[in-house]
């Protein structure tokens, strides 16, 4: 009997808590956003600068918000696990994702991912790009090295960090810019392209400023062109490929994003949140100390620049396939 | 100049001798005697369950945690290879040869210490050889592009036969199943998705921390419930632990053997893919006939404990410097890390050490506090040890299971994983019955991506001539094909009679 009264006690409450829990989710209106903790994905491996991001902003974001920002990591098939798993989540704010160029490029790869099914609350970070070429390579400047490839159709390789990655298809733009053909070698990832360029095992490197540093520091590469629209303030004797004559731009990007349908006003306070975050100088040591830059795009402009990315990415990447 | 070359070594080992690295590196040693201990835990299985919870530290720390349990587990799997006959990892097969007969004699305290002692002198020579051997190493290993890789994977993937335990057809067969399964995912240079199956995690390719944890752990616990019958007569655990310290004279007898150990671990380490368990039973068959004992082998000879259990943890060494140096896994143990490593961002490999120069002297410090202390800890605590092995196997069966869901899952946080792993347990008790062994299956799932890869680079870039006037390529593709050609024959008997002389023995003491 008195067992049977205590499982009863102890159900009884657990009933309670669990209604008291459903109410307390159900009935917040969105002005009380955040009322619970806040989950953020990262949908790359532990390690890397996409996760490095979202533990370092995770505790600022607690610090504006007032609740706790957990972060979990579900890498997997470039991303699109997370990606997948987001899509299907209630959009009440909750449950976000760290996101990159990868949203609105896998669509153009057979994978299943739709920009327009997620929210973008802000970018966190940029990776502006360049072209390195090994320390003794013939080619002085990005002149050089297009007119060696309209002499020679095919011969010039350069390497990358994978076919419709945020570097290859940059590449493919050089190459429509400069009527020029090149050979893309696909490595798997940045760190073994750009190590390749550095062995000279290929003629050049494509690739984010900050992950050619080291080997520009080893002094086994050499910056030829930065893919900014102004000359980088730390590299100012590189010119950018624009001043070459081609004016070809990227940077890979980080950023956070809601499931679609998630209401404006949550996502404009997370968005507020953000950029109160990727401002703090916490923030930007580590961010600026992997060679990345902090910049802060919000909301709605970041929706703007999905597309845009979208826009220029795919006839890119078309192109790759199309080799 | 010296100032300059002095830094990164001092660097490498400052960052080891932080409070929390060494916190991490004493957890190391708990776990690796631990698993060490418990026979059917292998060290390889123990790294890959800790992998999943370590991702997440920092490179060094992490570093610290795996290679401290590859340490602890050399000297914990002793014990009950030494005690009850059974090798705690595959490593100590050597062990039970002349360690079970010693304990029988009442001689298992003095078994227990020198074999305690024989590992460490084992380790240290192959610590020696890391710290000397692997920035020429890698030096050389530069010089690595495609094509070299290429041929470098090849000669790895003949190491197959090597670890087909003989039966080198199954080998193949199993080889070839990982090679298949190594191709799925999106193909290397195009993008293109294949045998995806439309699963969408099957997009990165099967996931190996699963496969591997699948093949070693769950398939052997299976196995062993499946075969349970059999062990119900299990060996009581010998409680009579008799002497402990060898004494001086002893121990000048045991220099010569130790030595033959030292030498051949490290020889057998360096050769990517062979592990300790190998390199025990040839340095004790070396040890056998250079002794002037030879007939006490396999009846308790203290040389050929010795010999056997410096020659396993000699292999240490030589297998973190090739893993480290050219990318390629020393053996099974180094390949389960080098997947994490690569998480952390450190990518095994030619470039490795001139990128990281601190790297060395951080791993040399890490393998050498581990050494000392897992030698501090074998012989105070060894008796405690015994205690374990009481425990009954249904309870381990349990324990190892849970262990292995648990640690998939949190590689990834993925179902995903959980499902892998049991589908590949499944397929790997079926190869565990029917003798097919699953390492060469292993070995092929994780070079065949780097094989492919390669060799696809090197054509992008200059066809098959950039493989074929490539010296370094050239020698390599030379020597893969002896070693397929010209089978290790000699390998082959020696362990055979290594082998039969450890039946012999079973069948004597039982």
């Amino acid at each position: 009997m008195k067992t049977l009264l205590k499982s009863l006690a102890v159900g009884t409450a657990g009933l309670l808590a669990l209604t008291g829990c459903a109410s307390g989710s159900n009935g917040s209106s969105e002005a009380d956003f955040p009322a619970q903790d806040i989950r953020l994905t990262v949908p790359w491996a532990a390690g890397g600068s996409g996760d490095l991001t979202a533990r370092t902003i995770a505790p600022l974001l607690e610090k504006e918000l007032g609740v706790e920002v957990i972060v979990e990591n579900k890498p997997g098939a470039n991303g699109s696990v997370a990606y997948n798993w987001l899509k299907d989540q209630k959009p009440d704010g909750y449950n976000l994702s760290m996101m990159g160029v990868e949203v609105a490029t896998l669509q153009f790869q057979d994978y299943d991912i739709d920009p327009s099914n997620y929210a973008p609350i802000g970018q966190g970070l940029a990776g502006p790009g360049a072209i390195a070429v090994p320390v003794d390579s013939p080619y002085k400047s990005l002149k050089d090295l297009v007119a060696d490839a309209k002499a020679n159709p095919g011969k010039v390789t350069y390497s990358s960090p994978g076919v419709g990655s945020v570097w290859d298809s940059p590449a493919q733009g050089l190459q429509e810019l400069a009527g020029i053909e090149l050979t893309s070698v696909p490595f798997d990832g940045s760190a073994p392209a750009v190590a390749a360029a550095a062995a000279g095992d290929v003629d050049f490197s494509i690739d984010a400023i900050g992950t050619q540093k080291n080997q520009v520091d080893a002094g086994k590469l050499r910056y030829l062109a930065m893919l900014t629209e102004e000359r980088d303030p730390k590299n100012p004797d590189v010119p950018t490929a624009k001043e070459e004559g081609i004016d070809l731009q990227n940077a890979s990007w980080v950023g956070i994003m809601a499931p679609a349908g998630t209401p404006e006003e949550v996502v404009s306070k997370l968005s507020d949140a953000m950029g109160k975050a990727v401002e703090d100088a916490e923030y930007k040591k580590v961010i600026e100390g992997s060679n990345l830059v902090p910049t802060f795009k919000d909301a709605e402009a970041m929706k703007a620049f999905l597309d845009e990315e979208a826009d220029r990415y795919g006839p890119w990447i078309k192109l790759a396939q199309g080799k | 100049m010296i100032q300059i070359a002095a830094s990164p070594v001092t660097d490498g080992i400052m960052t080891v001798l932080q409070v929390d690295t060494l916190l991490y590196i004493g957890l190391g040693i708990l776990v690796g005697m631990l698993v060490g201990a418990f026979p059917g835990v292998t060290a390889t299985m123990a790294v890959a369950l800790a992998s999943g919870f370590t991702l997440t530290l920092e490179p060094i720390q992490g570093l610290a945690v795996l290679l401290t349990i590859y340490v602890a587990a050399q000297f914990g799997d002793r014990v009950p290879a030494i005690l009850i006959n059974t090798p705690g990892t595959p490593a100590s097969i050597s062990t039970t040869f002349d360690g079970y007969p010693l304990a029988l004699k009442g001689q298992a305290g003095l078994a227990l210490t020198t074999s305690a002692f024989g590992s460490a002198f084992g380790m240290l020579f192959g610590i020696l050889i890391l710290a000397v051997a692997a920035v020429p190493l890698s030096e050389f290993a530069r010089q690595f592009g495609p094509p070299e890789m290429f041929a470098l994977v090849v000669f790895g993937l003949t190491m197959m036969v090597g670890v087909s335990s003989g039966r080198v057809l199954k080998g193949l067969a199993a080889g070839a199943f990982g090679l298949l399964l190594a191709t799925v995912g999106r193909d290397p240079i195009t993008g293109d998705a294949r045998f995806t199956l439309n699963v969408l995690e099957l997009n990165g390719g099967v996931p190996f921390i699963p496969v591997i944890i699948g093949f070693f752990g769950v398939a052997e616990v299976l196995n062993q419930i499946l075969t349970r019958r059999r062990h119900l007569h299990h060996v009581k655990p010998v409680t009579q632990l008799g002497q402990w310290m060898p004494g001086r004279k002893l121990m000048q007898r045991l220099f010569k053997p130790m030595g033959i150990g030292a030498v051949t671990g490290s020889v057998v380490g360096l050769v990517p893919a062979v592990g300790g368990d190998i390199a025990g039973i040839i340095a004790w068959d070396n040890a056998r006939k250079v002794s002037k004992h030879p007939e006490e082998f396999g009846k308790g000879s203290l040389e050929g404990l010795t010999a056997g259990d410096t020659s396993s943890t000699a292999t240490l060494g030589g297998s973190v410097t090739t893993t480290m140096a050219l990318g390629v896994p020393g053996d099974s143990v180094m390949a389960v890390m080098i997947g994490s490593m690569m998480i952390w961002g450190i990518q095994p490999g030619p470039s490795l050490f001139s990128s990281r120069p601190d790297l060395v002297s951080s791993l040399v410090t890490i393998m050498l506090i581990a050494t000392i202390l897992t030698l501090g800890l074998s012989l105070l605590r060894m008796r405690g040890m015994v205690k374990l092995l009481e425990l009954p196997s249904h309870y381990l069966w349990v324990i190892i299971l849970i262990f292995c869901m648990v640690g998939t899952y949190s590689i990834n946080n993925s179902v995903f994983d959980v499902f892998m792993m049991m589908i590949f347990g499944a397929v790997g008790l079926f190869m565990l019955r029917f003798g097919f062994p699953a390492g060469p299956a292993v070995l092929g799932l994780i070079l065949g991506p780097l094989a492919e890869a390669n060799l696809r680079r090197a054509l992008i870039t200059d066809g098959w001539a950039s493989v074929f006037t490539s010296p370094i390529a050239l020698v390599l593709l030379a020597i893969s094909v002896a070693a397929l050609v010209v089978p290790p024959l000699r390998v082959q008997l020696k362990r055979r009679k290594a082998v039969g002389a450890g039946a012999d023995q079973a069948k004597v003491s039982s």
